[in-house]
């Protein structure tokens, strides 16, 4: 089972998520928005943050988690590259999440993403699969 | 409402304009200003679709309408104008976008041609090294403290102003003055405000850039002589918009919008339309943190400006007054405003969503500095960076039709994949050389992606909105030097 896929989407680009768990749907997303910015190869387990949310529903809180982590990372110039999901149910998550401060020289930026969409987003389970599908803003 | 899949039908209406017929929860017509050939690559995403789900959005007045380089957008889509009532009607993050007043200013020189392409390679080097450009880039002498970022969004413009980074004459040729009222900075997460902290004079990257060029072609001389240009006059162009903070603000209020509309029982085919009244507590609160963002785009520009005028003096030795760099307009286009228009006869204080569209008075329009007044607003219509950018004048029939509101620029038509595929094997930079353009990107990446094939030709996005009437073409210009972000 791959982890993550790209799909192109007119201007912008969509990723396509796998997981045995709806907890490894998320750390997957992670995992696929940070190696679109980034060469996750060179990222350091170095900091860690916490992340808690709420919201409405499973949909809502997949763009609400990875719009979290890019601000985290826009605003503290921190790449994140290990996701662990400690709790989710329902609309509820937290997780810790770990990177390290971007330093020239040793990371690459392949690309900037301004937001998360909520445009045809999707989440379903299918075989004892969770799949997903989001449309990042580039 | 309109699946977004589901292609709705559309009829001609005369040479430059299609109808989309109102049909099932469409409160009104949409209408898309297109020829017969734009209209075949038109349909070929689901923007009309786009326009149809506008068009059913509670209180909105006249048509959902179009403009030629109409693309997809999230919810709304890319180059489309919706005016609300005030009463009746929504305000909607997605039909101003992420990236808040995101626009377009231009400048003039009195260098001559032949000085400029003597220098071009320096001017270029010294650009880019005084603006920054690409991903994460910021100036470290410009790094605001939250009461310092909070006045800047209050006062707009005329904050960079009094810091020293801008032009006082520039005040009255930047749309609204270069102040959105209303911005209230507690409107503003302090997530937004991490986000844009360290952005401010900073250009971005994707299709932001700087282009230094000179006219081309003058189709109209009364109007260009008004903005004091002439055939052979250096211009320069500046792309770029709210950066992170506008993102992030359009992302918090998605959040409340949801909520809002779920509150308000607004029906939405997609999340991304998510809306509330115009006079609720959300609307009023998004209206207000949109100023925010705006005004630090008015900001962003006005001192990316200084920093391009700043480079002129270092590099051409010359006074400021004989470089004579005049702001000659500066345009958002991506911004939600209340304005006043007449809606059947009567007139109307309307909430005016531009996504991709530049605001288009024509003459004698109170919003107009007097100094264009007998001509219209200036119109910029930047294209892309191989072939030329086009300076209009709002006309009459913008009025009467798109609540005074025009096109934005050439539209993409491949993806950023679609366009590495047809970049490859290519050397861009060359290409562009051989045509007398020299470009500097912080990414060969975002240069393959921004290639002249992945977009609309601009000419034929300008014939159009020429042709129907709402905007009139003044001058063509020649690109010659781009820094990329």
């Amino acid at each position: 089972m791959k982890p993550f896929t790209f799909f192109e989407h007119t201007a912008d680009v969509g990723i396509m998520a796998q997981g045995k768990t709806l907890g490894e749907l998320f750390s997957n997303s992670a995992t696929a928005l940070f190696d679109f910015i980034t060469d996750l190869k060179s990222v350091e387990n170095r900091v860690s943050r916490k992340v808690e949310l709420e919201c409405f529903d499973r949909e809502e809180l997949l763009v609400r988690w990875l719009s979290e982590l890019l601000y985290i990372h826009e605003a503290s110039h921190l790449l994140l590259a290990h996701f662990d999901i400690t709790f989710i149910r329902g609309g509820r998550l937290r997780a810790e999440v770990a990177g390290e401060p971007y330093q020239e020289g040793k990371h690459q930026i392949f690309n900037l993403v301004k937001a998360v969409t909520y445009h045809q987003i999707r989440i379903a389970r299918e075989h004892g699969v969770w799949t997903s599908r989001i449309i990042l803003d580039v | 409402m309109t699946e977004d899949k589901t292609i709705p039908h559309v009829e001609r209406i005369d040479e430059y304009r299609f109808r989309i017929p109102k049909t099932g929860k469409m409160r009104t017509d949409g209408v898309v200003y297109a020829d017969e050939a734009m209209m075949k690559d038109i349909m070929k995403d689901d923007a009309i679709a786009q326009v149809a789900n506008v068009a059913c959005l509670p209180g909105i007045m006249g048509n959902s309408i179009a403009m030629p380089d109409i693309h997809w957008g999230y919810g709304f889509p890319i180059g489309g104008v919706a005016a609300f009532d005030l009463d009746e009607g929504v305000v909607s993050p997605g039909g101003v976008g992420y990236d808040i007043n995101c626009g377009v200013r231009l400048l003039r020189s009195d260098i001559e041609q032949g000085e400029l392409k003597k220098n071009i390679g320096n001017l270029l080097d010294v650009l880019y090294r005084n603006i920054p450009s690409g991903v994460g880039s910021h100036r470290k002498d410009l790094k605001l403290s939250r009461k310092e970022f909070e006045d800047m969004m209050e006062k707009g413009a005329a904050w960079a102003i009094q810091k020293g980074l801008g032009d006082r004459d520039d005040l009255a040729f930047i749309e609204e003055e270069g102040r959105i009222n209303g911005a209230e900075p507690d409107s503003i997460s302090q997530k937004a405000f991490e986000r844009g902290k360290d952005q401010l004079g900073t250009l971005g990257s994707g299709n932001h850039f700087v282009e230094i060029g000179m006219v081309s072609e003058v189709f109209n001389g009364e109007a260009a002589a008004s903005m004091g240009l002439s055939k052979g006059t250096v211009t320069a162009i500046i792309h770029t918009g709210s950066r992170g903070l506008g993102h992030q603000v359009c992302d918090d209020f998605i959040v409340k919008m949801l909520d809002a509309s779920r509150k308000y029982g607004i029906e939405l085919p997609d999340r991304q339309l998510c809306c509330a009244p115009v006079k609720s507590p959300e609307g009023q609160a998004y209206l207000s943190a949109m100023a925010c963002a705006a005004n630090f785009g008015f900001n962003n520009r006005e001192i990316i400006t200084h920093w391009v005028r700043e480079t002129f003096l270092e590099v051409f030795r010359k006074s400021p007054r004989a470089l004579n760099m005049k702001l000659i307009y500066d345009v958002a286009h991506n911004v939600a405003k209340i304005e006043t228009h007449t809606v059947k006869g009567e007139k109307k204080k309307l909430c005016v969503h531009r996504k991709g569209a530049t605001r288009a008075f024509p003459a004698h329009h109170s919003g107009v500095p007097k100094q264009y007044a007998d001509i219209g607003q200036p119109v910029l219509i930047p294209g892309d960076m191989g072939r030329c950018s086009f300076v209009l004048v709002g006309a009459e029939k913008s009025l009467e039709e798109t609540f005074g509101s025009s096109c934005h620029g050439a539209g993409r038509v491949m993806s950023r994949n679609q366009a590495k595929k047809a970049a490859r094997g290519r050397s861009i930079y060359d290409e562009l050389k051989s045509k007398g353009i020299i470009v500097k990107a912080a990414s060969e990446g975002t240069l393959v992606e921004e290639i002249p094939d992945a977009y609309k030709d601009v000419s034929h996005v300008v014939e159009i909105v020429h042709g129907a009437g709402i905007c009139s073409k003044v001058v063509k210009l020649k690109p010659m030097a781009v820094i990329k972000g």
